[in-house]
């Protein structure tokens, strides 16, 4: 199935574009993704665990939801979500 | 030397007789006040009664810094202004950072009530605890650069900081705000107010001191706070290099980017063009208020489009919302234009960008044509008519009269069943954020007590997913009562009183605890406030104090707007928001219907104490400190339970 992929500040970088469609299987987790791109992508380290809403440095939604109203890294993926990385802003 | 956070003086400022009187500060007023909103709202309550012509000389703008404006508390140079809006009708209150606030406090004035209306134009100088006033023959018709610069010269000293108004708000337009450097008291009209009192400007010059009475304990408490900034993992590698800008990009992934005077929320999403990463590269320089480590506020250039090399300080996310996503604008080049022609006519950005939206789809639905408004080809995305159009408002010029007094009254001229269009709460129109699906934000926007304001009770918990004092999810109205009071509260009490920056709330000014809002928590998670204000001042503002403080202020200010005959019925979104849903993207579907706002404004109502009209319980009042108001609201026949 198909993910597409926003990518935002280091991750941007990293990936060196803005949205990327990614190739995977069936039944993958949130999880599973993000460490596929942390595989990928030495350099960027998402914190997976860190448990600050999902990770400390960033702000993961799925379809613009945030990831702790679903099942966090356990959300299990379907063809043509969208998962945006985003670094933790704030302010406003 | 000034001792313990405040001066000890205020300023009675009488255009009418060109008289000023210095008083001491009341200790009673700092006890119950503190400082900022807080004197602000008490100041208007007392000396403003109902029905007041918010343009006449019986309107007061006051000045009020906080104990800990001008001290080394970081982020402390800030400033509230207060009036009765002339746009809204309710408390007019904006804030605003930079030097200005700091200036004036060393200055010698813990306040100033400014009230009457000269003869002919004036502006006043302060320093060392005077005031003097100034003809302003020669600078009436000036924009803000030229005006402080002219200010600063005939003072024969740059060091001073000038709060002026452009030549909106000598026009009296209700767009108009008050700039002071480059920066807004935004919105609600109030530089209108001080054109009405043919007031230019204040020039402030401070060569005081404060000091601390306390400092191991304040120093302690202002290590750790900063320590909490350092810690924090993007707070300066984001928000220091970006401000507020990533915010075009963040809300449009959530889809609550609000397109097309909110027509178009979902469908429009100028990420490419006007997003966070463009704007970026046109940074030249940051341009921190004074005492801030994070300078948030950049200065940018145009690089490319059809205004380049145009600059400014700025544009903060709001503006390029109101010049980009609802005006449906993509040159950035003219968003910049849009922002500094803004600020040097003095007009508010969110007022004229959605004002200008507002216009902008009545002509595409056919409501406006091209000879109402003088051959300017108003459709979304036109943004030579929209630069255009902010010159004509300025000046009242053409269709520009139509549009200088916002977008309510716009569409009392226009009528033909332009108010649906009008995206506002209580005549002030709604900033940036697509409360359909941001529920605590949207709750907000309809009850705080200046209008359609994000800065009185920002649900940051929404908007950036921090889960202090909880996590919450954006799209449910569920436990959003009592977390709308929680960041209406916290704003006063932790911001706008002492004053910090409001930025900080959710960016290390909290200490942190397990999550929840209980009172003992919350007591907990601002300890620093606290700290920092009782050590400064030798006053022991306790936590519970500080959260007494927030809702006598919020509270009061409500009482101000229903003695002006403001009720429930004002505290309802514009009607677009219940019954049209968002129409595409992450955020699709979602509405605030007239049910779920009903439900959300009985818990709103129950939480503050106040009944089901939204009046406060005379019991409520009394815990607040606030029994004559009781009085007051029953001699107007609104019986307090
Ligand atoms: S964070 Fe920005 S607005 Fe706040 S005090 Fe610093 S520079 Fe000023």
């Amino acid at each position: 199935m198909k993910v597409k992929l926003r990518c935002f500040g280091e991750v941007r970088t990293a990936v060196g574009s803005r949205e990327i469609i990614l190739e995977v299987p069936e039944q993958t987790t949130l999880h599973g993704l993000l460490r596929l791109l942390e595989t990928d992508n030495p350099q960027i380290s998402l914190g997976v665990f860190e448990g600050y809403g999902f990770c400390k440095r960033f702000r993961v939604l799925i379809n613009g939801r945030d990831t702790f109203t679903l099942q966090g890294t356990d959300t299990t993926l379907v063809n043509g979500d969208i998962v945006t990385i985003f670094p933790l802003i704030v302010g406003g | 030397m000034y001792r313990g956070g405040y001066t000890g003086r205020m300023a009675w400022i009488d255009l009418t007789k060109k008289e000023t009187r210095i008083a001491a500060t009341d200790p009673k007023l700092t006890r119950l006040y503190m400082g900022g909103a807080g004197f602000g709202v008490k100041l208007l309550y007392d000396l403003v009664q109902p029905g007041t012509d918010p343009l006449g000389p019986s309107n007061v703008l006051v000045f009020a810094p906080g104990p800990l404006t001008g001290t080394s508390a970081p982020c402390s140079s800030r400033i509230t202004v207060t009036g009765r809006s002339p746009l809204t009708g309710v408390v007019g209150m904006a804030t605003s950072g930079g030097e200005f606030p700091a200036e004036m406090k060393l200055a010698g004035f813990d306040i100033i009530v400014i009230q009457g209306q000269a003869s002919d134009p004036v502006y006043l100088v302060l320093e060392k605890g005077e005031v003097s006033f100034r003809s302003a023959e020669r600078i009436w018709g000036t924009n803000t650069t030229d005006c402080q610069l002219f200010i600063k010269e005939e003072l024969h000293n740059h060091n001073f900081r000038v709060a002026c108004i452009g030549q909106a708000g000598e026009q009296q337009s209700l767009c108009s705000c008050i700039i002071n450097e480059r920066r807004a008291m935004g919105r609600k009209g109030l530089g209108a107010v001080m054109g009405a009192k043919r007031l230019k400007a204040i020039a402030v010059r401070g060569d005081g001191e404060l000091e601390i009475v306390d400092p191991p304990r304040f120093n302690a408490e202002r290590r750790e706070l900063l320590a909490r900034f350092k810690a924090h993992p993007t707070l300066y590698s984001e928000f220091g290099r970006h401000g507020t800008s990533a915010l075009v990009d963040l809300t449009s992934e959530m889809g609550i980017f609000p397109a097309r005077n909110y027509a178009g929320t979902g469908l429009f999403t100028p990420t490419d063009q006007i997003g966070y990463e463009v704007q970026a590269k046109d940074i030249i320089r940051r341009n921190p208020c004074r005492k801030c480590p994070v300078a948030c506020s950049q200065v940018r250039v145009a690089q490319s489009g059809d205004y380049i090399g145009v600059l400014t300080e700025g544009p903060e996310f709001e503006t390029s919302w109101a010049f980009g996503g609802a005006t449906g604008v993509t040159d950035l080049s003219a968003i910049y234009l849009a922002d500094r022609l803004c600020d040097e006519y003095g007009l508010d950005t969110i007022t004229v960008g959605a004002t200008i939206a507002f216009a902008m789809e009545l002509f595409e639905r056919d409501i406006l044509t091209i000879d109402e408004t003088d051959g300017l080809e108003l459709r979304f995305g036109n943004h030579k008519a929209m630069i255009e159009l902010i010159h004509r408002i300025a000046h009242r010029r053409s269709f520009g009269e139509v549009l200088a007094d916002g977008a309510l009254r716009a569409s009392q001229q226009i009528g033909r069943g332009s108010e649906r269009y009008v995206m506002h709460v209580k005549g002030l129109e709604l900033p940036g954020y697509d409360v359909r699906a941001a529920k605590a934000q949207g709750l907000n926007y309809a009850t705080a007590f200046t209008g359609g304001d994000h800065n009185r009770g920002y649900a940051f918990q929404e908007i950036f997913g921090v889960p202090d004092p909880i996590q919450v999810d954006r799209f449910i109205p569920d436990g959003k009562a009592e977390l709308a009071m929680w960041n209406q509260v916290m704003e006063v009490a932790l911001c706008d009183c002492p004053t910090f920056c409001s930025f900080m709330i959710s960016e290390g000014l909290l200490r942190e605890t397990e999550q929840g809002m209980s009172q003992e928590l919350t007591e907990q998670k601002i300890g620093t406030v606290s700290e920092m204000v009782s050590a400064a001042t030798a006053i022991e503002f306790s936590p519970s104090e500080l959260i007494l403080l927030g809702e006598r202020v919020n509270t009061l200010a409500r009482c101000f707007n229903l003695r002006e005959g403001f009720s429930r019925k004002d505290d309802y979104l514009p009607v677009r928001l219940s019954e049209e849903p968002i129409p595409a993207g992450p955020s699709e579907g979602y509405l605030t219907s007239r049910a779920e706002q009903d439900g959300l404004l009985n818990e709103y109502y129950e939480v503050y104490g106040y009944d089901q009209r939204g009046v406060p319980t005379r019991e409520r009042l009394r815990r607040l400190s606030l029994e004559s108001v009781a009085d007051d609201l029953e001699a107007l026949g609104l019986d307090p339970e």
